[in-house]
């Protein structure tokens, strides 16, 4: 049997007390307290976090410290129900109340940072009968007030799939009408809209990551007959689509517009995928252990948001029921763990 | 032993399931407020901490009778509103 020191060339250290600066790997025991100690790499979790005031299917923007939800479907006991402008901004901790946003809808999807942040299309409309339409409206958050920005040249909804700032987006597919027909145009953001290169299929749900120049997008579905989920996953320069690892398992519906092109995480998908959570690294897709705990139907695309891989957050959901709970995520870090406790 | 313990316990936010509970016990919530953890010593603190055990069959029956009123709600729905995009039937779900 191998030893530590042949292994590693050194033989652990016996100290009193814990290093204070310990490289990554490096392992020692701890004679005051006893146990055999190591600074290594821990594992990614979901935690809890603060619920929101408002019950609604809200979309999301921000980062775990600095949230802001806004928009979304009503769900009973909060009232009135159907389509919302109602906007909650998040601290870390706990969800506040913010100005209303100006047309009230649902299906919305928003990106940014709770004092710059924009939301984009949806159904719009008031009441639980409605009636509801596909919307074009684009409006601008400060940190205070929502302001209406021109609309995108395309009405769409199904948390239209979008990532990037509120100064420089892009969006593709996406639904395009009351019956759910999907869309494969895309169109992008910088000040002004412009048309940008067809998206490679007509899908809906689809989930992206990244900026304006450099996104990814994952899965999604079509409305073919029969299994109409996608498997596909495509990288965008701002110019061109270009196909990157596939899933493993076609899938749809999985919140994103967490981290780079290089580094995101994508969590919470249509079921069987409801409680799993991705890596990309820039080439391929794997499951990271980190399991969000909460049986939401779907995370979808504008219910998620983060400014990097390693943190995120997730609030409401799509379908029903809708929830109001958070759940955060932290990726994995260097900790010191005890290994055996004498 | 069995694999889970079953509870119902309130979700309160900020601090409800740490980082230490998820690294120590699985957790999935449902809804009713119920909650399906990994059956070890520290998942039964966790659980007797936050809310009360529920037998699986107790649990499940909560679980099933929260999802039967959302449907019951959708079920008198208006087909104008049954046919709302996004707007689905709440469908059945089973504990582990």
């Amino acid at each position: 049997m191998s030893t530590y020191e042949n292994l590693h060339g050194r033989r652990v250290n016996v100290v009193s007390s814990n290093p204070s600066n310990p490289e990554a790997g490096e392992v020692w025991y701890n004679s005051t307290l006893g146990q055999l100690k190591g600074y290594v790499l821990g594992s990614a979790v979901w935690t809890s976090g603060g619920t929101l005031n408002t019950k609604r299917s809200a979309t999301i923007a921000g980062t775990v410290s600095a949230g802001l939800a806004s928009f979304g479907y009503i769900y009973p006991p909060s009232s009135p129900e159907g389509g919302s402008y109602v906007t909650e901004e998040y601290n870390g901790t706990a969800w506040t109340s913010a100005n209303n946003g100006n047309t009230q809808r649902y299906q919305v999807n928003s990106t940014g940072t709770q004092t710059a942040a924009v939301a984009f299309g949806g159904y719009a409309g008031t009441g639980d009968a409605g009636p509801y339409s596909v919307t074009t409206a684009f409006e601008n958050y400060n940190g205070t007030t929502w302001t209406n920005l021109t609309g995108a040249p395309t009405a769409k909804a199904g948390d239209a799939p979008l990532t990037g700032t509120s100064t420089a987006l892009v969006q593709v597919a996406g639904i395009v009408d009351t019956s759910g027909t999907p869309s494969n145009q895309v169109q992008e953001y910088n000040g002004s809209w412009s048309a940008g290169e067809n998206y490679p299929a007509s899908a809906q749900a689809v989930s992206a990551a990244g900026t304006l120049t450099a996104a990814i997008f994952m899965g999604g579905a079509t409305n073919a007959p029969g299994s109409s989920r996608l498997d596909t996953a495509f990288e965008y320069d701002g110019t061109d689509f270009t196909a990157t690892g596939s899933l493993t398992t076609a899938s749809t519906g999985f919140g994103g517009r967490t981290g780079t092109q290089t580094a995101s995480i994508f969590a919470g998908g249509a079921s069987p995928f409801n409680n799993t959570t991705l890596d990309y690294n820039g080439s391929v897709f794997a499951v990271n252990p980190a399991t969000p705990v909460s049986g939401r139907p779907q995370i979808g695309q504008g219910k998620m948001s983060g400014t990097a891989a390693t943190a995120a957050l997730v609030c409401g959901a799509g379908g029903t029921p809708t929830l109001t709970t958070t759940e955060e995520f932290a990726g994995a870090e260097l900790a010191i763990k005890t290994f055996i406790d004498n | 032993m069995e694999n889970f313990l079953y509870g119902v316990a309130e979700n309160t936010g900020k601090g409800f399931f740490t980082a230490e509970d998820r690294r120590n016990f699985f957790l999935r919530g449902y809804p009713a407020d119920v909650w399906v953890v990994g059956n070890n010593p520290k998942g039964a603190l966790w659980v007797a901490d936050k809310g009360v055990f529920k037998t699986k069959s107790e649990a499940q029956a909560l679980v099933d009778a929260e999802v039967q009123a959302a449907q019951t709600a959708w079920d008198a729905q208006s087909d104008e509103e049954k046919a709302r995009p996004g707007n689905n039937r709440p469908t059945d779900i089973t504990l582990p």
